[in-house]
C-alpha cells in the first residue's frame, strides 16, 4: 500500500480551504514524499450562457482559474513543503473529468468534499465511487472535519476487503501511532425471527460465541492479521450501517476507513449498501473509501 | 385591499356550516328525543362495528408522528428556514394544554383511574394489580394515541399553511391529494364539515364543563343543579370567551391558558403536599414505566375474547372523542406553531403534554385510590352515581377543602372559557378562508354560537346526546386523517426534495458569482 500521488478536486467553493487543509493534514500523517494535483472542472452545466464565453475565453478563463487557486492555496503548502500542481479543465461531466485525469496521473488517493444536503448537491464523490472501475481510494472531507487524527475506524466484514483495510490503517501507524479500532458488527438471522426473542440469551450467547470464533479464526489464518496497537471490537447490530453510525457518534472517532465494497460484491457493484448508507448519514467525520 | 371590519365571510363555507348548525339546534328543541335516538344508534353501530379501526387509526397516528420526528422531515422548519417561534415554550405548552384537554382533565382526573379501579376491563388478582391496571388504561386513553391525532392534523395544518402559502383551513390538508380543487367545492364541503364537527365536539367538553361547574356549586353553595342552572352557567362563560376572543389571541386567548396552567400546576403541586406525597411520587414513577413497557399491549387491546362493552364505553368513545377535537384542536396548534421544527413540534405536542397528564392522572387519581384501599368509599360512590361531582367529594377528603374546591371551580370555568375562545378562533379561520385574525364581528358571532350550541345540545338530551354527536363526527375524520398522513409524507418528501434543489441552486450562483469576480478581476488587471 502507497499513497505518494494525490489529486484533490476543487470546485471554487468556499469549502476548497478546509479540503486543502485536511488533505494536507492527512498527508502529514503519512510516511513518504507526495505529489499533490489541485484539480478543477468547469461547471458549464453551471453557468450555462450567463457569461457568454466563446473558446478563446475559455483559454483565458482556465488560466486565470489556476492562477487563482494558486494564490488561493500555496501558502499551505510552501509551509509543509509540498510540491503541487493545479490543472484545470472543461469537460462535460465533472465524474468523467476526474476519473480520467485519475487514469492519466496513476492518482493513489482522490480528495474530495462531501457536502450535507442544504451545502449542495454531493453527487460528484457518489458518482465517481459508483463508476470507478480501479477502486482507487477517496477520502471524503465534510464541513465539519476537524485536523485531529488520534482514533481510527475500520469497520470489517472479514471479507477480502478487510485485508486492505487493515493494510491502510497500518500505513498511518508507521509515521505516528493512534488508536485502531476494528469493529466487526455480527449480525441476527432473521430466518430465527419467529422463533426468537430478543432477550434470548442463550441464542444472543451462540451468535456472540460464533463471531469471536470467526475472528479468531482470521487472526490465526491471515498473513495481515492485526497486531497489538489494534482493538478489535464485536457488536451485536440488526442493521450493520445503523451500527457502525452509532459507534462512531458514540466514540468520537477522528476518521473512519471503510470497504467501499464488503460480502455481498457478487452483482459487480461499486458501492456496497451498507458503505453508501455510512456515507450518507455520517456527517461531520471524514471517511476513507478502500 | 381594504379590511373589512366586523364580517370577512367566506360564502360557500359560512353559510352552509351556520346553515346544518342552527338547523340541529332547531331541531334538538322539537326532537331532542329523536336527536339522541339516532346519534345513539350511530354511536352503537360505530363502536361495536369499528372499535378495531379506531384502534388501529390511533395507532398508526403514533407511529406516524414518531416517523416524520426522527427521519430526515424533523429537521424541516414550519415557516421556513429563518422563522422564529411566535410565542415562548411556556406560553406554547399553556396554550395547547388549555385548548385540547384542560376541561377533561379536570372532569375525569379523579374519576377515571377510580372507575376503572372499581369496574376493571379485566379481572385481577388482588388490589395494587387492579390499581396499576386502572393507571395503565386511564394513560392510554390520555396519553400518546389521542395527542397523536391532534399532532397529524396540526402539523399538517402548520406546514401547508406556513412552508406552502395554503389557507389555514382543513381543506389545504388535502392539496397533495386533489390539488387546485381545494379551492372548489370538494374544498368547501371539508371545511364545512370541519366547522360541524369543531362546533360539536366543543360543545361536548362545555357540556362536560358546565355540569361540573354546577356539581361544584350545588356542593360547595347547595345552588339547584339543573339543567337550567348550566344553561345559565353557559350564558356566563360564553361571555367570557366573547371578551378573550375579542381581545384576540396574544391579550385574550394566550394571557387566560398561561394565567390557567399556572394555577393548575399550583393545584396540582398542593394536592401532591398534602395528599400522601411520596406514595403519588412513588406512582407517577410506576405508572409511566407500566405504560411505556405496556404500550403496545395496552394500546391494541381490542377487547376481543372478552366480547365485553368495557372498551365500547371508555376506549373507543375517548377515540372518537379525540378524533372529532382534532381539527379544531390541530388548527389552533398549528396557529401557534409557526417557528417550531417538525420534530419540536411532534415531541413538544405529543410527549410533553402527555407527561404532564401523567403526572396529574397519577396525583388526583393514584391519591383517590389510595384513599379508596384505605378503606374511603365515597369517591367511587361519587363516581358510580354522578361522575362530576368527583373532584369535590375527593377534595373534601384532604384539609382546606373549601379552597381547593374553590381553586377547582375557577379551573374549570378558565378551561372552559380557553377552550371556547381557541375554537372560535378556529371556526373564525375557516369560516373566513382560512385568515389568520378574523374581524371582531365574526369572532364574536362563532363564540356566541358555540354557547347556544351547547346549550341546545343540554337542553336535547344531556350528556348522552353529546356523547352520541362526538363519536359520530369521530369516524369520518378518523378516515380522513388516515390521508392526512399519506398527503404530509408526500409533502415532506418533496420539500426534502425542494431543500436540496435550493442547496443546488445556491452552489450554481455562488460558482457562477466566483468565476464572475474572477474574470472581472483578471480584465482589470490587464488594463
Amino acid at each position: 500500500m502507497k499513497i505518494n500521488n494525490i489529486l484533490i478536486c476543487l470546485d471554487l467553493s468556499k469549502f476548497d480551504s478546509i479540503l486543502v487543509e485536511y488533505a494536507l493534514y492527512f498527508l502529514s500523517k503519512l510516511p513518504g514524499e507526495k505529489q499533490v494535483t489541485l484539480f478543477h472542472n468547469i461547471r458549464y452545466d453551471f453557468l450555462g450562457g450567463e457569461l457568454g464565453i466563446d473558446v478563446q475565453d475559455v483559454v483565458t478563463l482556465k488560466e486565470t482559474i489556476v492562477k487563482n487557486i494558486r494564490v488561493k492555496h500555496k501558502n499551505k503548502f510552501s509551509q509543509l513543503e509540498t510540491p503541487f500542481d493545479i490543472i484545470v479543465q472543461d469537460y462535460n461531466s465533472t465524474a468523467d473529468a476526474i476519473l480520467t485525469l485519475k487514469e492519466e496521473l496513476e492518482i493513489d488517493l482522490l480528495v474530495t468534499g462531501k457536502k450535507l444536503p442544504d451545502e449542495g448537491a454531493g453527487i460528484i464523490p457518489l458518482k465517481i465511487l459508483s463508476l470507478d472501475q480501479h477502486k482507487t481510494p477517496i477520502l471524503l472531507v465534510s464541513s465539519g472535519s476537524v485536523l485531529k487524527l488520534n482514533k481510527l475506524l475500520a469497520p470489517i466484514d472479514l471479507s477480502k476487503i478487510t485485508n486492505q483495510i487493515i493494510g491502510v490503517a497500518d500505513y498511518f501507524q508507521s509515521k505516528e501511532p493512534l488508536q485502531k479500532i476494528g469493529l466487526f458488527i455480527y449480525k441476527l438471522p432473521v430466518t430465527y425471527f419467529p422463533y426468537f426473542e430478543s432477550s434470548d440469551e442463550k441464542i444472543e450467547h451462540r451468535l456472540k460465541k460464533k463471531a469471536e470464533t470467526k475472528i479468531n479464526k482470521f487472526l490465526s489464518t491471515n498473513e495481515h492479521l492485526p497486531d497489538d496497537s489494534w482493538e478489535i471490537s464485536i457488536k451485536k447490530g440488526v442493521d450493520i450501517s445503523k451500527a457502525i453510525i452509532k459507534y462512531t457518534l458514540q466514540n468520537e472517532v477522528d476518521l473512519i476507513i471503510i470497504g467501499r465494497i464488503g460480502r455481498t460484491d457478487l452483482l459487480g457493484n461499486q458501492l456496497g449498501g451498507t458503505t453508501r448508507r455510512v456515507i450518507t448519514a455520517i456527517r461531520h467525520r471524514p471517511i476513507l473509501i478502500i | 385591499m381594504k379590511e373589512k371590519k366586523y364580517f370577512d365571510i367566506y360564502a360557500p363555507v359560512f353559510y352552509p356550516a351556520a346553515f346544518i348548525i342552527l338547523t340541529t339546534i332547531a331541531l334538538s328543541f322539537f326532537f331532542s328525543d329523536g336527536i339522541n335516538h339516532v346519534f345513539s344508534a350511530f354511536q352503537k353501530m360505530a363502536s361495536n362495528n369499528f372499535g378495531w379501526f379506531f384502534i388501529l387509526a390511533t395507532n398508526l397516528f403514533v407511529i406516524a408522528a414518531l416517523y416524520f420526528a426522527f427521519s430526515d422531515y424533523g429537521k424541516i422548519r414550519l415557516g421556513g428556514k429563518e422563522a422564529k417561534p411566535d410565542f415562548s415554550t411556556f406560553s406554547w405548552f399553556s396554550m395547547l394544554f388549555s385548548a385540547g384537554i384542560g376541561i377533561g382533565l379536570l372532569f375525569y382526573g379523579v374519576a377515571e383511574p377510580i372507575f376503572h379501579y372499581t369496574n376493571p376491563p379485566f379481572p385481577a388478582a388482588n388490589e395494587a394489580e387492579l390499581a396499576q391496571q386502572a393507571m395503565a388504561y386511564t394513560f392510554l386513553h390520555w396519553g400518546l394515541h389521542g395527542w397523536g391525532s391532534y399532532v397529524i392534523i396540526g402539523l399538517a395544518l402548520a406546514f401547508f399553511t406556513y412552508n406552502k402559502n395554503l389557507p389555514l383551513t382543513i381543506r389545504s390538508l388535502f392539496y397533495p391529494l386533489i390539488g387546485e380543487r381545494i379551492h372548489q367545492w370538494p374544498g368547501s364541503v371539508i371545511d364545512i364539515l370541519a366547522v360541524v364537527a369543531t362546533l360539536f365536539g366543543l360543545a361536548t367538553s362545555l357540556g362536560l364543563g358546565v355540569q361540573q361547574v354546577g356539581a361544584g356549586l350545588n356542593y360547595l353553595f347547595g345552588i339547584v343543579n339543573t339543567t337550567q342552572t348550566h344553561i345559565i352557567l353557559i350564558g356566563l362563560i360564553t361571555l367570557g370567551a366573547t371578551t378573550s376572543v375579542v381581545l384576540g389571541l396574544d391579550k385574550g386567548v394566550r394571557f387566560l391558558s398561561v394565567v390557567n396552567m399556572r394555577l393548575a400546576l399550583i393545584f396540582l403541586i398542593s394536592i401532591i403536599i398534602i395528599g400522601p406525597t411520596v406514595f403519588l411520587l412513588d406512582g407517577f414513577i410506576q405508572n409511566v414505566g407500566y405504560y411505556f413497557n405496556n404500550l403496545i399491549a395496552v394500546g391494541t387491546w381490542a377487547e376481543t375474547f372478552t366480547q365485553g362493552t368495557w372498551q365500547n364505553d371508555w376506549t373507543i368513545f375517548y377515540w372518537a372523542w379525540w378524533i372529532s377535537w382534532s381539527p379544531f384542536v390541530g388548527i389552533f396548534i398549528a396557529r401557534v406553531s409557526r417557528g417550531r421544527t417538525v420534530r419540536e413540534f411532534i415531541l413538544g405536542v405529543l410527549l410533553v403534554p402527555s407527561l404532564l397528564i401523567f403526572l396529574w392522572m397519577s396525583v388526583f387519581g393514584g391519591a383517590a385510590i389510595y384513599l379508596d384501599m384505605a378503606g374511603v368509599d365515597t369517591i367511587a360512590e361519587a363516581v358510580n352515581t354522578d361522575l362530576s361531582t368527583s373532584l369535590f367529594v375527593f377534595l373534601e377528603e384532604f384539609p382546606f377543602s373549601s379552597i381547593t374546591s374553590f381553586i377547582g371551580i375557577i379551573l374549570v370555568t378558565i378551561f372552559f372559557i380557553t377552550s371556547s375562545d381557541s375554537g372560535s378562533l378556529v371556526i373564525d379561520s375557516i369560516t373566513s378562508g382560512g385568515k389568520l385574525d378574523a374581524p371582531v364581528g365574526q369572532r364574536i358571532f362563532w363564540a356566541l354560537l358555540e354557547g347556544a350550541v351547547a346549550a341546545a345540545l343540554l337542553f336535547a338530551g344531556g350528556l348522552k346526546a353529546l356523547q352520541s354527536v362526538v363519536i359520530s363526527a369521530g369516524l369520518p375524520f378518523a378516515i380522513i386523517l388516515l390521508f392526512v398522513i399519506y398527503a404530509l409524507n408526500k409533502a415532506f418528501k418533496e420539500e426534502i426534495n425542494e431543500i436540496k434543489k435550493q442547496a443546488r441552486r445556491k452552489e450554481q450562483a455562488e460558482y457562477i458569482k466566483y468565476v464572475k469576480n474572477l474574470i472581472e478581476a483578471e480584465e482589470n488587471e490587464n488594463q
